[in-house]
């Protein structure tokens, strides 16, 4: 990773609560410009890092670092809070006004578009679909829609480090796929860090991630270096006619990998990994001597991959 | 100065929305129409709960002192703990994890955002106040005779600086627990007991409660109020920049 582009680095942090509870020996650095997921179990230490991140709790060693000094970081909680009696609108003009943005905005005049300069109240809220409420008090919005509304004044106040922490628990499937775009869009101009249970989601927009269990980082990397990491891909190969060899012929022409037919046209090809796979596996299509329907690779997902990384750290 | 203005407004919107601001001027007006009443009726009022063969009271007729009396005491009761509520409550924010992050994330003097909330605070308790101690005036006026100046202007004076400081000591109290229900119900204890620190002679030419007294109260329990004020804005203020985030909020 280019650090002349970091964001936010964290360096040995800790912090240990009375309960014990709390993060240990983390160490990550999140790029500008780009998403860095944090994921893992609840009670993990995800908030307590972000927590940490956003200056709202020291820590007892170890330090965050950020790309300047002053650089702004917004923090969106799982379950914003806002002042009931104000209207969203008047929540977004307090967040930009108590964080001194008007002046920063004037005085830098971004040339990027209202997505993302942000200066505009009304421009935050539209973008975040709350254009048509935002003279409605906030008791009377639903969850979703706080949710929509914390990611709407973290916007406006133009942080160099956005902290969305499970943006979308509350959504439906339609505000699930606005927020999708929203964090899509905002990462071409600064350093998001996200956490999410829904690692289809991450799976998506993050470029980095950090796996996080009792409070220390598993393992860390690229989303793609995370999906492939340690894991034996299973193919299955769907087949036209029934297969002219069995699976112990298989193994024995192909001693690393392993093969299971499920039925007549349908095998299951396991591979030491993606790198043995590859050569294998055309390997394995030819000896089945039979029409190839369709080959589609078993588990490949965020899910999978974090469950296994998970329950492979837990039987240390 | 924008943080001033910032503050200001969202405390006012509180005020107003909430109904607090419309509860206190309620209360204070209630009682500025209701106290001189009670003094004008209190002979007939007393003389009907006490009429007997065997008891009589006879009670003597009302003056202008009673009207104003009658005013601040219901005033600096019910009226006093509502004005602790209202500086206990613009902390509110601070007791929940998501709203607390959204000023704590954003502000970095946190007395920047907290102080111009209680002072908002103060001057809606003091026009509400003074709205109420004005119609007890022109009650008493109206219904029972002329009240001398400086006897109005003192009561109102050691009223006033009486529910800032009170608001102040609420307002402390806030700052270091975090928690409304546990403040509100100290704060209201406290002011209960206060007054009778008024009762030791080698306390009571001096301590704030004297000010209780309205009309014959001297400089120095002005002055310990104020410094107790000062006192509790200061320590509250340093408390707010010492703190770190909830985690059982």
């Amino acid at each position: 990773m280019n650090d002349e582009t970091h964001a936010v680095r964290v360096v040995d942090a800790a912090k240990t609560f009375a309960n014990g509870a709390g993060i240990r020996d983390i160490n990550f650095t999140a790029r500008d410009r780009s998403v860095t997921a944090v994921i893992g179990p609840n009670g993990a230490g995800k908030t307590v890092l972000f927590s940490l991140i956003a200056g709202l709790l020291p820590a007892d060693s170890g330090r965050v670092e950020l790309a300047r000094p002053g650089a702004r970081v917004a923090y969106c909680p799982d379950v914003p809070q806002f002042e009931s009696w104000l209207t969203a609108r008047e929540v977004v003009e307090t967040s930009r006004a108590v964080s001194g943005q008007s002046n920063r905005i004037a005085e830098r005049k971004q040339p990027t578009s209202s997505t993302s300069g942000n200066g505009s109240v009304s421009a935050a809220l539209g973008m975040c679909g709350l254009g048509k409420v935002m003279d409605r008090r906030v008791v009377d919005f639903s969850r979703g829609m706080l949710q929509r509304l914390g990611i709407a004044a973290a916007l406006v106040t133009d942080p160099d480090v956005l902290i969305l922490d499970e943006p979308n628990s509350a959504l439906d499937p339609i505000g699930r796929a606005d927020v999708r775009g929203i964090i899509a869009e905002q990462k071409r101009h600064r350093c998001i860090l996200l956490s999410s249970h829904l690692l289809s989601e991450v799976e998506q927009l993050a470029d980095h991630i950090v796996v996080l269990d009792q409070g220390r980082v598993v393992t860390q990397g690229t989303t793609e270096a995370i999906l492939t990491n340690g894991i034996q891909p299973v193919w299955n190969i769907r087949l036209g006619n029934p297969a002219q060899i069995t699976a112990l012929d298989l193994k024995m022409a192909i001693p690393e990998a392993q093969f299971e037919f499920i039925s007549d046209t349908l095998c299951a090809a396991r591979f030491l990994s993606f790198d043995s796979a590859a050569t294998q596996l055309k390997t394995a299509l030819h000896l089945l001597r039979a029409p190839i329907i369709e080959v589609t690779l078993q588990d490949r997902d965020l899910d999978a991959s974090f469950v296994r990384i998970v329950r492979n750290q837990e039987t240390r | 100065m924008r943080m001033l203005l910032v503050s200001s407004r969202v405390e006012i919107l509180r005020l107003k929305r909430s109904g607090l601001f419309a509860g206190l001027l309620a209360v204070f007006a209630f009682f500025g129409l209701s106290g001189p009443g009670l003094a004008l009726y209190m002979p007939e009022i007393l003389g009907a709960a006490a009429a007997s063969d065997q008891l009589t009271i006879q009670a003597t007729a009302a003056r202008p002192e009673d009207g104003i009396a009658l005013f601040n005491q219901s005033a600096m009761q019910l009226g006093l703990i509502l004005a602790v509520a209202v500086a206990i409550t613009s902390l509110g924010w601070d007791t929940r994890a998501g709203s607390s992050i959204f000023y704590r994330t954003r502000v970095k003097q946190l007395s920047a955002l907290t102080l111009p909330r209680l002072m908002v605070g103060w001057g809606t308790v003091i026009i509400t106040y003074t709205v109420g101690f004005v119609l007890a005036v022109a009650m008493t006026v109206l219904f029972i005779g002329e009240v001398t100046m400086s006897v109005t202007a003192s009561v109102w004076a050691s009223s006033i600086v009486y529910l800032v400081m009170a608001m102040s000591i609420g307002y402390l109290i806030m700052a270091a627990t975090r928690r409304t229900s546990a403040a509100i119900a100290s704060a209201t204890v406290l002011m209960l007991v206060l007054p009778m620190l008024s009762q030791f002679e080698a306390l009571s030419s001096w301590v704030p409660t004297t000010l209780l007294a309205g009309a014959e109260t001297t400089v120095m329990p002005f002055l310990s109020a104020v410094a107790v004020t000062v006192l509790c804005v200061a320590t509250a203020s340093l408390i707010a920049s010492k703190q770190v985030l909830r985690r059982d909020a």
